[in-house]
């Protein structure tokens, strides 16, 4: 099933731990998370929180403010996932960095090839799956690449068949019977299935739509016609969110408008 | 990021779902990635200008909500072009690959003038994925002609064929062919300077490959 290992760093040392607990304590012991700054960019929602980029740092923000995180100087956070995962590429390589709470991070698996990225994680009964692109050099898509943490609790590339090598995949969500995955192109979004994250066959089109979070049969994402905040099911409902109609879908319910986080009413 | 429905003044249009739809979208880009916007169009209509105005364009997004350049804001698909004079220019209709040259050279035209403010260009000759737009974004900036690029390559590969006839294979490797093509239609264009250096220089030389496209003028 397995192809080979990630090449593997753990570096959470105790001081680092240690560390964790004390800002979780701040935050929970009130006024320590900064009034709200200005948003850059969204990765996704962890812990009810959003990992986002601010000022070029990476924060755990929501719409009452942020605190600061560590480990991700420098990293280019695409997704992250229910369970403390986030993705995306650091220098170029494919990176996936765990966390214990959301606020320390660290490397725990990086493809070794040049130009790649992670692009989208989901958690589900079958572990956490990790998907993403080897990169042309002007940075288009090539092939698709995965990876896979189930019990073992370590980091193992899955070869991939039937994903669309020339698309990103912006969202995976994993059920009993496996997995899904919806990838962007010039109309909308394609869906894909999988029993084991390795064979992938297509299923429903989404048009017109770029889909940024899949949970269950529910979408979320921007409308491709107009940018509109909208929300569907794969059975082809979609409507328009009750969001600024700039906002672009973040996940776990937030949106980011004009440099800040916002819920749907 | 800014919402525009025109770029300086030019409606652009969504095709996608409706062919021939005139309705005014809202656009997302950032602002840096506008104003270069805005130095294209300006561009594109003086290259040009023999053939009217520019009545509208079409696109099949800038801001996108998904990774890289057009999850940034920083990315345009280029579908179609309209002039009041009644040509078009369309990716879509995969207009690279037609078998009239001068739809052939107007496509290269809009490809250079693309190139003069955006890099990557990505085009019909790079891939499958973009054969029916041209994609133009920062990744890449400045903008010279860099030979070790596929992007780069194959256009100036299908550029000397399509305006010297030079019989290039559009394979993407910069070759002793593609090297004494270039440096032909760099002569004949009368460019000075290094294009694969200089900014000014490929801007130039790209503004003259223009001009020809527009005219269907051989070089
Ligand atoms: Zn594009």
């Amino acid at each position: 099933m397995v192809d080979r290992r990630l090449c593997r760093r753990t570096f959470l040392s105790l001081t680092a731990a240690t560390a964790a607990t004390a800002a979780v304590s701040a935050v929970g012991g009130g006024g320590a998370a900064q009034a709200s700054p200005v948003i850059d960019r969204a990765a996704g929602p962890v812990g009810g929180r959003v990992l986002a980029l601010s000022g070029g740092a990476w924060v755990l923000a929501d719409e009452t403010g942020a605190v600061p995180t560590r480990g991700l100087d420098g990293a280019d956070v695409i997704a992250v996932a229910a369970g403390f995962v986030a993705v995306g590429a650091h220098g170029g390589k494919a990176v996936i960095w765990e966390s214990a709470d959301g606020l320390d991070w660290a490397a725990a698996g990086r493809r070794n090839e040049p130009h790649a990225v992670f692009t989208a994680v989901g958690a589900g009964p079958r572990g956490t799956l990790v998907l993403g692109s080897l990169l042309s050099e002007e940075g288009t898509p090539v092939r698709a690449v995965a990876a896979i943490r189930t019990q073992s609790r370590d980091w193992l590339t899955l070869p991939v068949r039937g994903l669309s090598d020339g698309l990103a995949v912006t969202a995976v969500t994993g059920h009993a019977d496996g997995w899904t995955a919806a990838a962007v192109d010039l109309h909308g979004s394609v869906v894909f299935h999988s029993p084991d994250g390795i064979a992938w066959t297509q299923g429903a089109t989404v048009p017109a739509s770029a889909v940024r979070e899949l949970v269950g049969d529910r979408w979320t994402g921007n409308a491709l016609d107009d940018t509109a905040p909208v929300r569907g099911t794969l059975a082809g409902d979609r409507e328009v969110v009750a969001v600024p109609r700039d906002a672009h879908a973040v996940g776990g319910g937030f949106w980011l408008t004009r440099g800040t986080l916002v819920r749907e009413r | 990021m800014i919402t525009f429905s025109r770029i300086d003044g030019t409606p652009v249009y969504y095709w996608r779902s409706n062919r021939g739809n005139t309705t005014l979208r809202n656009w997302q880009c950032t602002q840096a990635f506008y104003d270069s916007l805005v130095l294209w169009i300006r561009d594109l209509r003086s290259l040009s200008s023999g053939y009217g105005s520019i009545t509208y364009l079409v696109s099949a997004g800038f801001y996108v909500n998904k990774p890289g350049q057009h999850g940034a804001g920083t990315a345009m698909d280029l579908d179609h072009v309209r002039w009041s004079g009644g040509q078009v220019s369309s990716p879509l209709d995969r207009h690279h690959a037609s078998g009239t040259q001068s739809l052939r050279r107007r496509y290269l035209a809009v490809d250079a003038v693309c190139r003069r403010r955006f890099r990557y260009a990505l085009d019909g000759w790079y891939n499958a994925d973009h054969e029916d737009h041209i994609h133009a974004d920062f990744a890449g900036l400045p903008t010279v002609c860099q030979k070790g690029s596929r992007s780069d390559t194959v256009f100036v590969q299908a550029m000397c064929n399509n305006f010297m006839g030079s019989g290039l294979s559009v394979d993407g490797d910069w070759g002793p062919l593609t090297q004494s093509a270039f440096t032909t239609a760099k002569s004949r264009l009368g460019i000075s300077g290094d294009p694969h250096t200089s900014t000014t220089a490929w801007r130039a030389m790209l503004s003259g490959i223009a001009r020809h496209g527009f005219a269907n003028q051989a070089i």
